[in-house]
Parts: structure tokens; C-alpha cells; sequence
């Protein structure tokens, strides 16, 4: 990345330690008609609720990535308000380069996370938001591995979401930590799940960074259908 | 015991603050709800959320209803009430009221506060308006204003500013600097203390005005015996004798605690959100604090994060002094920290030098260019007669 490339997606002047927010989002064509219109409904809301509020909209930066078809970072890392300004169209296409998708996450976290440290920048520990409906057509097994370390260290925020009945939660639950493992959306609750990812950036933003750890996520009751996880095959 | 006091914290006189009746409510920073870590289950609780029904003194029912719970802390719920849009009430939780301790401490402090007459009248404090009772004539909680503004964290950074504060430059916020003081000094001239001074508590609107929440998590004097006090706090904000000695929490706060406190949150205005111990390299605020390094001076051995000399060099050198005998010769010496006065006096200086400069620079939220020195102050005379 270059300098001016720098300049313009991380604000210098902003003193707030910064939490990195990635979402990975499966946008493969089992995801079209109300799936991604929800989807997107949801990714707007919660683009307006954080940008609004004046503790998160300092701290929370940015990036989403879709998977369908090919993979996109259809908005690099920027501040919450500058991509609320200018929402990513979602559009479902394709199948599922989920592990493609994994390989280029880790590497755009890196990446951020290094111009942190260069800027002499704090931050938070990152968050992933991995959601998928189905399962990956390519290889995912190596790709997953990165994040899922990082994870299991707690150094990283991984919430892995299945959508729909056709989601492969043993798939999810190789990617994912054992520890909180993955979960599945009640029906198409996304504007639940993203209000609540609202809340729970606006207490990560509010804490200092090393009290990140202590703080506390609300109810997730009205997203999360926790009898609906399919049982893990032995 | 008041008058010395203020005395001690402003020495001069303080001047009251107005405004208009405040509206909508932050929601306090430290509500909070299960661990990170925690499993999916965990998190997932059935929503307890109740309607109440209190009354007002005169027995007259006030209907909370579930959907109008704007608030939840440690020790109540606050509703919007639907008839009447300017009020929220706080209600004691079912915790509080099954601990007659607490109880007996909620109803005591809500008594001291009430007899604060100034403070119930002061529209830019939501302080309790009158009790409201359970059936049985006991006081559960309080009706207070509501509160209207973004918190101080609108004020926190350039482009935050810019987005909230449209038009705004340094004026306007050196202007909300001296407005959060003089909340501060009427609050201190009936002897209440600010215990916690979370940015989160103080809201400003697109006038300027200034209006305190979580009013009863002050100091409030009792006669006679110790102030109620909590021991919320946020630590960025903290006096570091605080900090590096924590037993001092269960004491009352001194005004010289106040003192750095309000500076670090007036600097913080000023300054564009920058924290007076932030240093190159970043680091966290309150960490930073405790090793009492700061970068104003070049014996701190620390220095400033680049993007913030400029806006440095623009204030007035009497008003950096104030700040330098606040968090270098004041941070081990709280005698040392100047008087609210002082910092008052050349705040409205730093204005008037903002007003009258020709130069955008000195009143810009970001300024373009370092203010030049008088050794390059000579050398453009002397290149440019």
C-alpha cells in the first residue's frame, strides 16, 4: 500500500485506538433474493447506528469482503462514517471460494494491523465476521488455520454465522475456535445480529484496551437460534 | 466547609451556566452485558424487561411501560415517561429494592440531593426533580430532565468535528471547554464533586450548551459526615494519585483531584481529543498517565504524536504553561495544579487572542502549519521589511 493510499484510509488525526472489523461475507447465488436483500438491509443499519454513535464511529474501521462467485473487498478498511457515506452493493452470485476468501482476510488484517503499529496507532483486537449459507467449493483447510490460531489465543474477536438449513456447520466448526463455535442465524434475523455487533463494538470502543477483555456482550436471543445448530458428527 | 472548598479548587468566583431544557439521554458507556469469551449460550438469555407502575408524591400513577426503558445501570432502570416528553424517570431494580442497605443509602443521598435546591433548579443538570414512590409510599427512584447532545466524544478528534459540528472551528470548542468548567465550578460552589469525569456524562449540543448526566454518581455533601460518593470512575480521566494508589478511591475526591481531572478533559477539547500523556507510539492513556511522562516538555523524554505539534504550537504560551504546571509540576505535587480560575481566565484569553488573530490557522480545529517562533518571527522581518 502506498503512502497516499495510507493517508486516505487511516485518519492520523483521530487519537482513538481503532478496532479493526472484518466481514466476510458469502454472497454465492444460493444467497440471492431475500437472503442478501435482508443482508444488505441489515449491513446499512448497522453502518448508520455505528457511524452515528461518537464513541464507535471513532474507533470502529471497516472492511467487508464478499465471496460468490469470485472474492472482493468491496470496501477496504476506512472509518465506519466513510463507508456509510458510500455502502458496498451486495449482489449474490456464483459459488463459495470461502478459503480464498480466508487467505485474503488474514492478509488485509495483517496488513492493517501493521499500519497500526507504524502510525504508533492502538487498537483493539480485531473482529471477524465470518457468514455463510453454505460450504466452500475450494480448499479452505490451510486458509483457516491463521485466523483460528489468532482466535484461539484471544487475538482476535472470530463470530462465525451459518444462514439457513444448507449452512455446513462441521465446516464452520473446523474453521472456527472450539470456543464460542460457530452459531446459526435465526431465520433471516440480520438486522438483529448487526444491531447487536453495533452494541457490542459500542462497549469495545467505550473500554480502554486493556479492559477489552472484561467487557461484556449483550443477549443475543433475537439473532442467535442456538436449538438450530445441526449436532457435530463424530 | 463549602466556601473553602471552592475556594481551594477555583479560588476566584464562579459564574452560573443556562440553557434549554434538555432531551434525549446517552446511555452510560459501562452498561454492559456476558464475557467475550463466553459461549453462545451464555449470552442467550430470556429478555427480562418490566413495565412499572410508580407514583408521583401526590399518589398519582406514572406508567413505565417495558418499551420505554432508554437505560440500565448498577443500581436503577431509566424510562421515558410517554406524556411528557422533556422527563425520564429512574426506578430502583428489583436488586436494589430487595438490599434495604442500599436502599437506605439510595433515599439518603436522593434526600441530600434535593435539598441541593440550586442544582434541581439548574437546567443544565439532570438532577432529581422529585422522588416518585411504590404503592406503599417509599421512594424508588426520580424524575429528572432529559438531556439532550452528544457526548464529548463528538469533540474527540478532527473529522468527528467536522461531522457532528458542521462549521465548527476552535472557538466553538474552546467555548464548550469553558462551559464544561463552569458546570464544574456551580456544581463545586454547593460542594458537589464530579467523581467520574467519563466524557460520556457530559452532553453538548449544536449551541454549545453543556448539560451533565449521572448526576447522582457526584459527591454530594451530607453535614456532618463523609459526602455520598461512588466509585465509578473512568482511569484516563483519574488523578494519578489515584491511579498508582487505588486504596484512595474510597475516599472522598479534593478539589485537586478535580483539578487535573477536568484538566485532562479540557486539554482533550482543546487539543482535538489528543490526551495530555499520549505520546509517540501510541500506548494506552491511562498507562501512559501512571508513568507521569509528558510529552509538553522535552525533559519528559517522551514526544507528542506528530500530527498534534501544530495544534499545540497555536496556544497561547500562558495557557500551555497552565497545562504544563497541571500534568508535569502537578502530577506528583497536587498543590502545584493551578486553580480552575486561572485556567478559566486563560481559556477566555485564548479565545479573545483566537477571535482577533488574522491568521486561520489559530482558530482551526486542524490547523495547516506550526505557529512560527520568534526566532522565525525575526527572520521574516528582517527577509520581508
Amino acid at each position: 500500500m502506498n503512502d497516499y493510499a495510507e493517508e486516505t484510509t487511516l485518519d492520523v488525526t483521530n487519537p482513538a485506538p481503532r478496532c479493526p472489523v472484518l466481514l466476510l461475507l458469502d454472497v454465492s447465488g444460493s444467497m440471492s433474493g431475500a437472503p442478501v436483500q435482508e443482508h444488505r438491509e441489515g449491513l446499512k443499519q448497522f453502518l448508520h447506528e455505528t457511524s452515528d454513535d461518537e464513541t464507535a464511529s471513532m474507533s470502529v474501521e471497516l472492511e467487508v469482503i464478499t465471496f460468490g462467485g469470485e472474492v472482493n473487498i468491496v470496501s477496504p478498511f476506512a472509518p465506519v462514517s466513510t463507508i456509510n457515506d458510500n455502502p458496498p452493493a451486495l449482489s449474490a452470485n456464483g459459488d463459495t471460494p470461502m478459503g480464498e476468501a480466508l487467505i485474503l482476510a488474514d492478509k488485509e488484517l495483517k496488513e492493517r494491523r501493521r499500519l497500526y503499529k507504524n502510525k504508533g496507532i492502538s487498537s483493539y483486537k480485531p473482529w471477524v465476521v465470518l457468514m455463510t449459507d453454505g460450504c466452500p467449493n475450494d480448499d479452505w483447510q490451510r486458509p483457516a488455520e491463521s485466523m483460528k490460531a489468532l482466535a484461539e489465543q484471544k487475538k482476535l474477536q472470530y463470530i462465525g454465522i451459518g444462514i439457513g438449513d444448507d449452512a455446513d456447520f462441521d465446516t464452520l466448526r473446523e474453521i472456527m475456535p472450539q470456543h464460542p463455535g460457530p452459531v446459526k442465524l435465526k431465520g433471516l434475523c440480520f438486522k438483529e445480529f448487526f444491531s447487536w455487533l453495533t452494541d457490542s463494538l459500542k462497549s469495545v470502543s467505550a473500554s480502554s484496551v486493556p479492559e477489552q477483555d472484561n467487557i461484556r456482550l449483550g443477549n443475543v436471543s433475537s439473532w442467535a437460534d442456538l436449538a438450530g445448530i445441526p449436532v457435530e458428527e463424530n | 466547609m463549602i466556601s473553602s472548598l471552592l475556594q481551594s479548587l477555583f479560588g476566584g468566583g464562579a459564574r452560573t451556566l443556562g440553557g434549554a431544557l434538555p432531551v434525549v439521554s446517552a446511555r452510560h458507556p459501562h452498561q454492559r452485558a456476558a464475557d467475550t469469551g463466553a459461549g453462545w449460550a451464555a449470552l442467550a438469555r430470556p429478555t427480562v424487561r418490566h413495565g412499572v407502575t410508580v407514583y408521583d408524591p401526590k399518589g398519582i400513577p406514572l406508567v413505565l411501560k417495558k418499551d420505554d426503558e432508554v437505560a440500565r445501570g448498577g443500581e436503577g432502570i431509566v424510562y421515558r415517561y410517554a406524556k411528557n416528553a422533556n422527563i425520564l424517570i429512574k426506578v430502583c431494580k428489583q436488586e436494589t429494592l430487595a438490599d434495604p442497605e442500599k436502599m437506605l443509602v439510595f433515599r439518603s443521598r436522593l434526600a441530600a440531593m434535593s435539598a441541593l435546591e440550586d442544582c434541581r433548579k439548574a437546567a443544565f443538570l439532570a438532577w432529581p426533580l422529585m422522588p416518585v414512590m411504590d404503592s406503599r409510599g417509599q421512594a424508588i427512584g426520580f424524575v429528572m430532565r432529559r438531556s439532550k447532545g452528544r457526548t464529548l466524544r463528538a469533540l474527540f478528534a478532527p473529522m468527528q468535528v467536522q461531522r457532528f459540528f458542521p462549521g465548527w472551528n476552535r472557538i466553538n470548542v474552546a467555548q464548550v471547554a469553558l462551559n464544561v468548567l463552569d458546570a464544574v465550578r456551580m456544581l463545586a460552589r454547593h460542594g458537589v464533586l464530579v467523581n467520574d469525569f467519563n466524557p460520556g456524562n457530559f452532553l453538548v449540543d449544536k449551541t454549545g450548551t453543556v448539560r451533565l448526566i449521572d448526576c447522582d454518581s457526584f459527591q454530594i455533601p451530607v453535614a456532618g459526615r463523609e459526602p455520598f460518593m461512588t466509585r465509578t470512575f473512568t482511569p484516563e480521566f483519574c488523578a494519578p494519585e489515584l491511579l498508582l494508589h487505588p486504596e484512595n478511591f474510597s475516599r472522598p475526591r479534593t478539589p485537586e483531584q478535580v483539578r487535573f481531572s477536568l484538566a485532562v478533559v479540557i486539554y482533550m477539547l482543546l487539543m482535538s481529543g489528543l490526551h495530555p500523556y499520549a505520546r509517540c507510539g501510541g500506548g494506552d492513556p491511562a498507562e501512559n498517565l501512571q508513568s507521569g511522562k509528558c510529552p509538553l516538555v522535552k525533559a519528559s523524554g517522551v514526544r507528542m504524536p506528530v500530527s498534534w505539534y501544530k495544534s499545540v504550537s497555536w496556544l497561547t504560551p500562558q495557557l500551555r504553561d497552565c497545562f504544563v504546571r497541571m500534568f508535569v509540576d502537578g502530577f506528583a505535587q497536587p498543590a502545584q495544579r493551578p486553580l480552575l480560575g486561572e485556567l478559566h481566565t486563560e481559556i477566555e484569553n485564548f479565545i479573545v487572542v483566537m477571535r482577533t488573530s488574522k491568521n486561520t490557522n489559530q482558530r482551526a480545529i486542524l490547523p495547516t502549519a506550526a505557529k512560527r517562533g520568534k526566532h522565525h518571527e525575526r527572520l521574516r522581518r528582517r527577509n520581508h521589511p
